[in-house]
């Protein structure tokens, strides 16, 4: 078995048993006439400025306060047992006032992204590893421009070698916008990219060709895969971006509905 | 031409050259005029040196004069020496075995204070490269502090040690093959005056003055091999007069260049992989005859199969390990004598020890119990398969190796990932590509990151483009001034600021591509420029018209940062590792997670 196995049947373990406990407690307090309410407001509250912390902990890298990983396992299985917390907050219903709403949705954004976050994080990091060479982000542009470049080479000295417009016609009708643009993340992530029917015209143009611009083709050939590459890395690397810009606004949002339910609900239960 | 200029300190503000900062501030003409009447440097002739690089010059700068007392400690075994010693006056003592740490007084690499940590957020200047000119630290003459061997008598008494008289040459074998120090050295007499000389000095001596090196060779012969032939099994079970004789009969082989980063950075670019393999010098060939047993010395080998057209690796070996010990006791004990199992290939430069096959047979051999003998001819009599090849010999007996994929040791040895002591491999299966490693990597230096993440990768581990902190780093031997040294303590490879002049040749022959030169700025984040002065040393104006001050930077681990390399302290998805490459169990723990 390995570290990962162990470790996440370790947390998992500590999770549940760490959520039976709570919820054995809160039915104490509950069944005592307690405010249970009150009890666990706060314990989601510490909870949640604990996991919203692991984004401070990133500005400051240098602070040799545990490694990121340590910090992210504690934010994944914290984060489910704030929903425990939440559930047990809100006494397993669903809120019926207007302000309670909007908090529980965005506390459940907040926590849906999370975990959409960590199965994205955990799922396309595969796909990009096995799609092709793996390529740093901000160079991707500057990289489909150089392709571009490349494929316009090749079909300029093509048609000065045969005297033939095949291959340019073709390129200007079907390359260069393929070249030109991005391939949108649904598309390429769809599996619906558009390389397979580009390759296979670029097989029947060998018809039209003369055997001189064959080598021309080839090339061709392999900087449309090399572009389906630098699309895909794009895409994959934009979503494993693109969830935090959910994840963490919502957060800031939560932050901000949570105190001011808590002034509210202190205020309402007189204890302020 | 006048070149006394050359041994002038320059001023501060200039652009920084060559002996910029001298080894020792105290030298001076009446003691290099002493040394030039010394053995051995009486017998080099002055005009062999060029006129930029004078004999003198290096004398006063690349050499210092260093007093110690009685039982002070002149080096320590396992410190990476940058420096060897001729002895002026008096005696020392090597001290062959293994003393404890706690005599040694090895002290821990300062780190950061918590304070001082939290303090740089708000003095980090918001742009690139950013830091004072002036006021950097003055490295002459820093030595650590004396600390002395307490009740020498008591902890010599049952170790092996030797006494080493005045005039003779100490240290240089660790100085020039960039590797750590074998044994512990203490002073033998009150007074003991020593010269210490930097490598650079040893380098350029020995470019200019080729009897240099067949001095260093004697001396090897003479201290050197000794300590290494006792820690290499099964010669370590032989008594002192068999090793000694061993150590006469040993012949030095080299293979390849010493400074092969050129070849490899232009083979990477110009050949295919069996041409590169093919282009690696043969120390030996497989079926070949064997006529002794193989130590590797320094630097590393391949080991290959014949596989169908081509060769398959089937390990790699480093300092301290052998091969050709299986065929040879197979040869002893079978009548049918077989040649080498494989064939073995210099990666860049490899220095063998070879003793002969009949000095193997005599004295070796009847060291190993017959069941040893036994299992060992076995397998060297075995020509099928591919079974990796072991290490050393306890590995050997048990039949144990460590169980890694085939491409990816095709692959550490393509790309010489092997030399790395710190390579930087990530696992892309779980790299999120977050770059929080680069981000953490510039918030801890001057906001410029210390590596690129982006290199080769096999089967899905990226061989990162970050300093490897090299076994044998390549990127110190053209430094002209010593700025890119190692680190005594725990041997990183790091970058004196101060001393580095710009030149880019640690950047050229980095076989990696892991040194960018970058241009510095002031705080302000306008670049920095040389400065006219006048003869009171007072600025005139900055010569806006060349090119700004360049500067090597690199990855220095975080060297004095608290809780080591910030980008593997910054990855939340445990996707990165430093890792010495030679620790192949570790790394087979860590790719099988």
């Amino acid at each position: 078995m390995g570290y990962f196995t162990r470790r996440r049947g370790l947390s998992i373990f500590v999770f549940l048993v760490v959520s039976a406990l709570l919820l054995g407690l809160w039915r104490i307090l509950y069944h005592s006439l307690h405010p249970d309410a009150n009890y666990t407001g706060l314990a989601l509250f510490g909870v949640i400025l604990f996991l919203a912390l692991f984004n401070a902990r990133k500005k400051i890298p240098f602070l040799p306060v545990w490694k990121a990983s340590v910090w992210m396992q504690l934010h994944i299985y914290i984060g489910f047992l704030s929903v425990v917390l939440f559930l047990v907050h809100i006494r397993f219903r669903m809120p019926n006032g207007v302000f309670e709403g909007v908090l529980a949705a965005v506390f459940t954004i907040v926590s849906l992204s999370g975990v959409i976050g960590i199965l994205l994080s955990r799922s396309i990091p595969r796909l990009l590893t096995n799609s092709g060479e793996s390529l740093v982000y901000e160079r991707i542009p500057a990289l489909r421009t150089l392709l571009m470049s490349q494929a316009e080479d090749i079909v300029v000295a093509a048609e000065k070698e045969v005297e033939s417009s095949s291959l340019t016609d073709f390129y200007i009708e079907n390359l260069r916008p393929y070249f030109k643009k991005r391939q949108s993340i649904w598309r390429m992530l769809s599996g619906r990219s558009g390389m397979r029917d580009l390759v296979s015209r670029l097989e029947n143009l060998q018809h039209y060709l003369d055997t001189r611009e064959l080598p021309a083709l080839e090339q061709l050939n392999g900087l449309v895969e090399q572009k389906h590459n630098l699309d895909f890395q794009y895409s994959g690397q934009r979503v494993l971006k693109l969830w935090l810009f959910v994840h963490i606004p919502f957060t800031y949002s939560l932050l901000v509905f949570a105190i001011a339910h808590g002034v509210l609900a202190l205020n309402f239960t007189g204890r302020i | 031409m006048d070149h006394s200029h050359l041994l002038e300190r320059p001023a501060k503000d200039d652009r920084p050259i060559r002996w910029r900062e001298p080894f020792g501030l105290s030298m001076d003409e009446a003691d290099v005029d002493k040394l030039l009447r010394m053995e051995p440097f009486c017998n080099f002739s002055e005009e062999a040196f060029p006129a930029m690089l004078p004999l003198r010059g290096i004398l006063r700068n690349d050499t210092r004069i260093r007093r110690f007392k009685k039982g002070q400690f002149v080096v320590r075994e396992g410190d990476y020496g940058n420096s060897a010693f001729l002895i002026l006056e008096g005696r020392v003592r090597p001290i062959l075995d293994s003393l404890p740490q706690e005599l040694l007084g090895r002290g821990t690499v300062k780190k950061r204070s918590m304070w001082n940590t939290i303090a740089r957020v708000f003095r980090q200047s918001p742009y690139p490269e950013s830091r004072p000119y002036s006021g950097a630290e003055n490295i002459a003459d820093k030595v650590k502090d004396a600390f002395f061997l307490q009740d020498i008598p008591r902890v010599i008494d049952g170790r092996e040690s030797v006494i080493v008289e005045s005039g003779e040459l100490f240290g240089e074998i660790a100085a020039l093959g960039r590797t750590p120090r074998v044994a512990t050295v203490i002073a033998e007499d009150d007074d003991t005056t020593l010269l210490e000389i930097r490598w650079q000095g040893l380098r350029d001596i020995g470019r200019f003055a080729p009897e240099w090196y067949a001095h260093v060779d004697d001396n090897y012969r003479k201290h050197g091999l000794h300590s290494h032939l006792r820690a290499t099994a099964p010669i370590d079970r032989l008594t002192q007069d068999a090793q000694q004789y061993i150590a006469e009969q040993t012949r030095f082989l080299r293979y390849g260049s010493f400074d092969w980063q050129h070849k490899f950075k232009r083979d990477v670019k110009s050949m295919t992989l069996p041409e590169r393999l093919k282009s690696e010098p043969v120390v030996i060939k497989e079926e070949d005859y064997l006529n002794g047993l193989y130590l590797v010395r320094a630097g590393f080998v391949r080991v290959t199969r014949n596989y169908n057209k081509g060769e398959k690796t089937v390990a790699y070996l480093g300092k301290g390990q052998s091969f050709g010990l299986h065929e040879l006791v197979h040869n002893h004990e079978n009548d049918a004598a077989v040649g080498s199992r494989n064939t073995v290939r210099a990666l860049g430069y490899v220095d063998i020890l070879l003793i002969p096959t009949h000095v193997v047979d005599e004295h070796i051999l009847p060291a190993l119990s017959q069941q040893e003998r036994s299992q060992l001819s076995a397998e060297g009599g075995q020509r099928t398969g591919l079974t990796r090849e072991t290490n050393d010999l306890s590995s050997m007996m048990s039949g144990k190796s460590e169980e890694i994929n085939d491409g990816l040791v095709e692959f550490i040895l393509d790309h010489r990932a092997i030399n790395g002591t710190a390579a930087m491999l990530i696992d892309l299966d779980r790299c999120t590509r977050c770059d929080d490693c680069v981000r953490a990597c510039a918030s801890t230096h001057e906001n410029n990151p210390r590596f690129i993440r982006h290199g080769p990768a096999t089967d899905g581990i990226q061989f990162t483009n970050a300093c490897l902190h090299c076994i044998d780093p390549v990127c110190m031997l053209e430094c002209p001034t010593g700025a890119i040294h190692r680190e005594e303590d725990e041997g990183n490879i790091l970058i004196n600021d101060y001393t580095c002049i710009g030149c880019a040749s640690c950047a050229n022959a980095c076989p990696y591509d892991n040194i960018q030169m970058v241009p510095i700025t002031d705080k302000k984040g306008i670049p920095q420029y040389p400065v006219e002065i006048d003869s009171s040393g007072k600025i005139l104006r900055q010569k806006t018209w060349e090119e700004p001050f360049m500067k090597a930077t690199k990855c220095d681990l975080c060297s004095g940062q608290k809780g080591g390399p910030a980008c593997v302290n910054a990855c939340p998805h445990d996707a990165l590792v430093r890792t010495d490459m030679r620790d192949l169990p570790g790394l087979v723990r860590w790719l099988n997670r």
